[in-house]
């Protein structure tokens, strides 16, 4: 389902030595990574300003008002029980975007840590915590969230869960292969002969170095996150109604999508506007941040 | 970290060749697309073909669409209605429905005859009637049929537990001793339960299992049709029986399976299928446009209802007020339009219009806000949060969970929808573990001891029935009452009186009977809709 | 040599022992009963507990756990609770299609993919590049069964050139079962009528599947192909002066190849997921509606064997990779 992040085991050495272009610059080259945050300030922007943009209310019912064609009125229409589409699409961005941050930023921290410290420490905790890793990696993504948001009831806080745990394993590798790289290096090595303590080597050394693939394979992740939680929203364990999310409107309006084009539509479309625009930035910081690219 | 170094010098020689593949495939990237979009183009070909199949679909050969795949289908086992209608027509029964009414006429038994104590039932067989490898449908194949549900005890062995002993007492004559009066057992032999099994499944046997592995993916009955073939997944295909003394027009049939209720309606319009079974009622309206297509639309006893927890829920519902101000909320007429698209009837009371017992004087129930607000006053009941439990299983109830949240709303009750797996969602409700739960019930056989038995007694806690579990002595002595006498004026009179009862303490908010619809291409003829049978297709007598 | 690779398979059996641990107490947590699945809803309490008997059901957790893992090691997955029929034989039924599905959309991924990565690469931040990577990044972002049902309409009911649900028209005889992808074993058996219907009938689902995929492959051909691109020995190439294709196909393609085989060979397992998905909006005959299908039903010993299996696959997939590695270079050690 996600990236592959083969491509950040790299060698670390040459990243800080090639970044010599000021960030902003890089960005500004590249047409997609501005289109794509172009998108998300606009969808942050509307989401934010949801109540003074839309004069309705996201979970309000008006029954005479279902199915209403886009108009002046209900810009994307009405859906079956009469509440403006627009309106709830707005609502609907702060929680999917809120939700596929703190997913991701939560697995990318707790992935971290642990990845780190297996990798600091090695041995029987290494193989112990690599394994369970393996273990869940070796599981088909969208069962596993399936089972594990089935398991927990479906609502919104199983769903983010069950992502979550499907997430870890990808930046428990990611920061175990920085962290065995910079176990070699000479200032972490002159750390350990001061007898700073490892826990301390680990926070004040390893980790900050190590964050760079971290934070590329977070901007990828995020729309991959958005997407599953939408595919649970759809499968219907995630988000309960009348709570306005993406996934479960879709899964609701695709039903209707002969008759009244405009219902799943739209939130397909903001979907799909949302996770391109995570992933076109992931793939420009990628491009800015990884040293083999800046080669030629 | 070093591994992708080595792998990729080290992988040079082993992937050598398919490297070059990959690039000999790529080598030319320009024409590549162009390759990639051809197939669509040479399809119009095989696709004008397989549209002149379709129009020209034999008129002995029906296709109709459904949205899964089946389970067993051993009529001792399987409690799906979904596979009922590959086994139906695979199976006849002692009796059968008759025609689109909920009474019963002869099937394989052409005369029966019952003790004035109820207890033994006769059954005299017509002859001339085979199994589809020839053998002939004897009453050692009624008895073996019997005793084979009865030792496998699965769902429909629950049915059949008030039967004592089946004796044969001629080739033609089969007895049936039951434990006690139970006066819709002749309702029950029409179900497809009563299906009577080829005894030669015994050669099938594995393991003890009385053929079950067999039954669960093939027909042995002596219906006019057989199961000829089964592509997992794909379809199910049924023949005709070769001995059956019914030669039916139509020769195949084809159940194919579509999960996506899109798919189905737009092969439905274009001719590819005769029957879609899984578009949703939102669609209908649309699909009453198609030239090719029509709307079949009846009456059925199927109902939609909300269980309130009378004992196990939020301890306000224990009050019978508080369950009438919430039956006093909703507004009936909305709810019908908004969720069934208007095909559907308000009920009046538990049990439904068509079956014998219902009560055209009884109380209905109709939207009034202020007396709802009045009687939850009057309960004492202030700022009332309630959950709704419903699962997916029913496309509607999303929308009638909305309405209701939005029609409690108006008399101060809150409503917190709880959508769960269906499979959960029933166990939850066999424990009384909610507030309010939506609910569908349509009856297995024609008595109202369908719905006042199993609503109401308090013997049938949980998924069993009461699913309101809701415990009142009159009504349960009544209702047992009932279904011990064989009197049918004085059952309808006892059933008349506790349904007062049960309309008047609201256990179940009773919400509506549907329609039922079936969308259906207008060059099949011959269907009747039977409301004992819904889903089940009388394929013998249709005709294309 | 034979030390790392039974180390390995030692893994290898760890890894998926905790895989049937895990499905095991996942799907047996789940607050539901198979038995009243499939009694119906009116069973009385007896009936019930007399099939969660039949079914082992009444046993412990753990019991009920000991005997699926000593059946699974004879072989034996066990009997599916809906249909009855022991899961293996479901497994097999179902697995070819999901298979081919898969393949198919993987080869288009790679055909399509390889492509694009190359000329993003080659005409690196150019309009070309943009054109190339905005598409496959498009790929990954659209939700399946919304390119999927966008894709019915448009081929189904507005051209009308591709079906819209099946593996084959139910009119056309299906090959006989040789590998049970009905491509092959119609070529093989000469029957070009089931070849061009199957064909015809996998082309919407495994372009939508590929398409959600595209954006691996391009990914990692782009990137290693830059990465190749400015390795000493093509600037020593180019400074020789070989340009153009040669240069391109000869010396930058294969080495840039080798990475991204490898990933997108990873990436195989997570095409078998997406392929829950799409089978279901295409009525395609795989594993993944038979999961979908069980998952509902709570069918626990056909949730568990799904999942082993793909488990399986996906777990000896990396065998292989990291065992051909070792075999390669005995220098390498964990």
């Amino acid at each position: 389902m996600s990236g592959t992040t083969l491509k950040t085991e790299s060698l670390p050495a040459a990243r800080s030595a090639k970044t010599v272009n000021p960030f902003w610059y890089k960005i500004r080259r590249n047409p997609l990574t501005l289109l794509g945050l172009f998108l998300l300030l606009l969808i942050l922007l509307l989401s934010i300003f949801a109540p003074l943009i839309s004069p309705y209310e996201p979970t309000k019912i008006n029954i005479p008002e279902r199915f209403a064609q886009p108009s002046a009125d209900h810009w994307f229409g009405t859906d079956e029980v009469g509440r403006d589409i627009f309106t709830r699409i707005l609502y609907g961005a702060r929680l999917s975007l809120g939700v596929g941050v703190a997913v991701v930023v939560g697995a990318g921290v707790i992935g971290t840590i642990i990845g780190a410290v297996s990798g600091y420490f090695g041995g029987r905790i290494d193989q112990l915590i690599m394994r369970l890793m393996d273990i869940i990696l070796a599981f088909p993504a969208l069962v596993l969230a399936m089972a594990i948001a089935a398991t927990l009831g479906p609502n919104l806080q199983n769903a983010m869960l069950a992502i979550a745990i499907i997430k870890i394993p990808v930046y428990v590798r990611l920061a175990r292969a920085e962290t065995l790289a910079l176990r070699e290096k000479l200032f972490v090595k002159a750390a350990v002969t001061f007898g700073i303590p490892s826990w301390r080597i680990i926070v004040r050394h390893i980790i900050p170095n190590a964050l760079s693939p971290v934070i590329i394979q977070v901007t990828l992740d995020i729309g991959d996150a958005i997407l599953l939680v939408a595919t649970l929203g759809f499968l219907g364990l995630g988000a309960q109604p009348p709570t306005p999310e993406w996934g479960a409107m879709i899964s609701i309006g695709w039903k209707y999508l002969l008759d009244y084009w405009w219902y799943p539509t739209f939130p397909g479309l903001a979907l799909f506007l949302a996770s391109c625009g995570f992933n076109l930035i992931g793939d420009g910081i990628r491009d800015i941040l990884d040293p083999k690219a800046n080669r030629s | 970290m070093k591994r992708r170094w080595s792998r990729s010098h080290l992988f040079t020689s082993l992937l050598l060749s398919l490297s070059l593949l990959a690039a000999a495939c790529s080598s030319t990237p320009a024409n590549q697309s162009q390759g990639e979009t051809k197939p669509p183009e040479n399809t119009p070909a095989q696709n004008a073909s397989a549209q002149q199949a379709q129009s020209a679909t034999p008129t002995d050969t029906l296709f109709v669409a459904i949205n899964a795949d089946q389970g067993t289908l051993d009529p001792a086992v399987t409690f799906d209605n979904g596979a009922w209608k590959i086994t139906y027509p695979a199976y006849q029964r002692l009796v059968e429905y008759d025609g689109a009414t909920t009474e019963v006429k002869p099937g394989l038994a052409k005369e029966w005859k019952v003790s004035d104590d109820g207890l033994t039932w006769t059954f005299t067989l017509a002859e001339g009637n085979k199994f589809a490898d020839g053998t002939p449908v004897t009453a050692e194949a009624v008895k073996f049929t019997f005793d084979r549900t009865l030792k496998i005890q699965k769902g429909p062995a629950d049915v059949y537990n008030v039967i004592k002993e089946v004796k044969v007492d001629s080739p033609t004559s089969v007895t049936f001793v039951l434990n006690q009066n139970f006066p819709p057992f002749l309702s029950t032999l029409a179900a497809n339960y009563g299906g009577i099994v080829n005894p030669n499944v015994m050669k099938e046997e594995k393991d003890g299992d009385l053929g079950q592995n067999y039954l669960a993916n093939n027909t042995m009955g002596s219906g006019p049709y057989q199961l000829s073939e089964w592509r997992k997944g794909e379809y199910i295909k049924l023949t005709l029986n070769p001995h059956s003394s019914v030669k039916p027009a139509i020769q195949n049939v084809f159940f194919k399976i579509v999960p996506d209720a899109t798919s189905q309606r737009l092969q439905l319009e274009q001719g590819e299928i005769d029957i879609a079974e899984g578009i949703p009622k939102e669609q209908l309206k649309a699909v009453m446009a198609f030239p090719n297509v029509e709307v079949l639309q009846e009456p059925s006893l199927a109902v939609d209802y909300v269980y309130v927890n009378s004992t196990k829920g939020n301890p306000a519902l224990q009050n019978p007020k508080v369950r009438q101000a919430l039956s006093y909320a909703v507004d009936y007429d909305a709810l019908t339009s908004s969720v069934q698209e208007g095909f559907a009837t308000q009920m009046r009371g538990p049990i439904p219009k068509g079956l014998w017992g219902h009560d055209e004087s009884a109380h209905q129930y109709k939207r009034d806000v202020e007396k709802a607000k009045a009687l939850l006053a009057e309960a004492g009941v202030s700022n009332l949060k309630l959950d709704l439990l419903y699962s997916d299983n029913k496309a509607w109830w999303e929308t009638e969970a909305l309405a209701l949240q939005s029609f409690f709303a108006d008399v101060g009750v809150t409503l917190n929808l709880k959508k769960i797996a269906y499979a959960t969602s029933r166990e939850m409700m066999d424990k009384g573990e909610f507030d309010l739960a939506l609910g569908v019930w349509s009856p297995d056989f024609g008595d109202p001891y369908m719905f006042m038995n199993y609503w109401f007694d308090s013997n049938n806690f949980g998924l069993a029935g009461n699913r309101a579990f809701y415990k009142n002595d009159k009504v349960d002595e009544l209702v047992r009452k009932a279904a011990q006498i064989n009197d049918k004026a004085e059952r309808e009179k006892l059933y008349k009186e506790a349904q007062n009862i049960v309309i008047d303490e609201a256990p179940y908010l009773y919400l509506y009977q549907m329609d039922f619809q079936l969308p259906i291409s207008k060059q099949v003829k011959g269907f009747v809709f039977n409301p004992m049978l819904e889903g089940i297709y009388n394929l013998a007598d249709m005709s294309k | 040599m034979r030390q790392i690779i039974t180390k390995r398979l030692a893994m290898l059996v760890l890894v998926l022992f905790g895989v049937t641990l895990i499905t095991f107490f996942l799907s047996h947590v789940i607050p539901g009963d198979p038995a009243r699945m499939m009694v119906g809803q009116r069973a009385s309490e007896e009936t019930l507990q007399e099939v969660r008997r039949q079914l082992g059901l009444d046993q412990p957790v753990w019991v009920q756990y000991f005997t699926y893992m000593k059946g699974l090691l004879a072989g034996d997955f066990g009997d599916s609770i809906r249909t009855q029929q022991p899961v293996i034989n479901d497994l097999i039924t179902f697995f070819p299609a999901t298979i081919e599905l898969a393949l198919t959309a993987f080869v288009i991924a790679i055909v399509i993919g390889i492509p694009i990565g190359i000329l993003s690469a080659v005409k690196k931040d150019t309009g070309w590049d943009h054109a190339g990577r905005f598409f496959s990044i498009a790929g990954i972002s659209t939700p399946v069964f919304w390119s999927g049902l966008v894709g019915i309409l448009l081929f189904y009911k507005v051209f009308n050139l591709l079906p819209s649900s099946g593996r084959i028209d139910l009119m056309v005889t299906p090959p006989p079962t040789i590998t049970g992808l009905f491509l092959v074993d119609s070529l093989l058996t000469g029957n070009w009528a089931a070849f061009s219907n199957s064909l015809w009938h996998l082309i919407l689902p495994a372009c939508t599947l590929a398409f959600a995929q595209l954006a691996t492959v391009t990914r990692q051909v782009r990137a290693s192909m830059l990465e190749v691109l400015g390795q000493d020995y093509i600037r020593t190439a180019l400074a020789n002066g070989i340009h153009g294709p040669v240069l391109l196909f000869r010396y930058a393609l294969r080495n840039a190849l080798i990475p991204t085989i490898t990933v997108v060979g990873l990436s195989f397992g997570s095409l078998l997921g997406g392929a829950v998905v799409t089978e279901t909006i295409f009525g395609w005959p795989g594993m993944g509606k038979y999961v979908v299908e069980s998952i509902a039903f709570l069918d626990f010993p056909a949730i568990m064997g799904f999942t082993f299996v793909i488990s399986l696959g996906y777990v000896i997939i990396n065998l292989l990779v990291d065992l051909t590695y070792y075999a390669l270079d005995p220098q390498i050690k964990e």
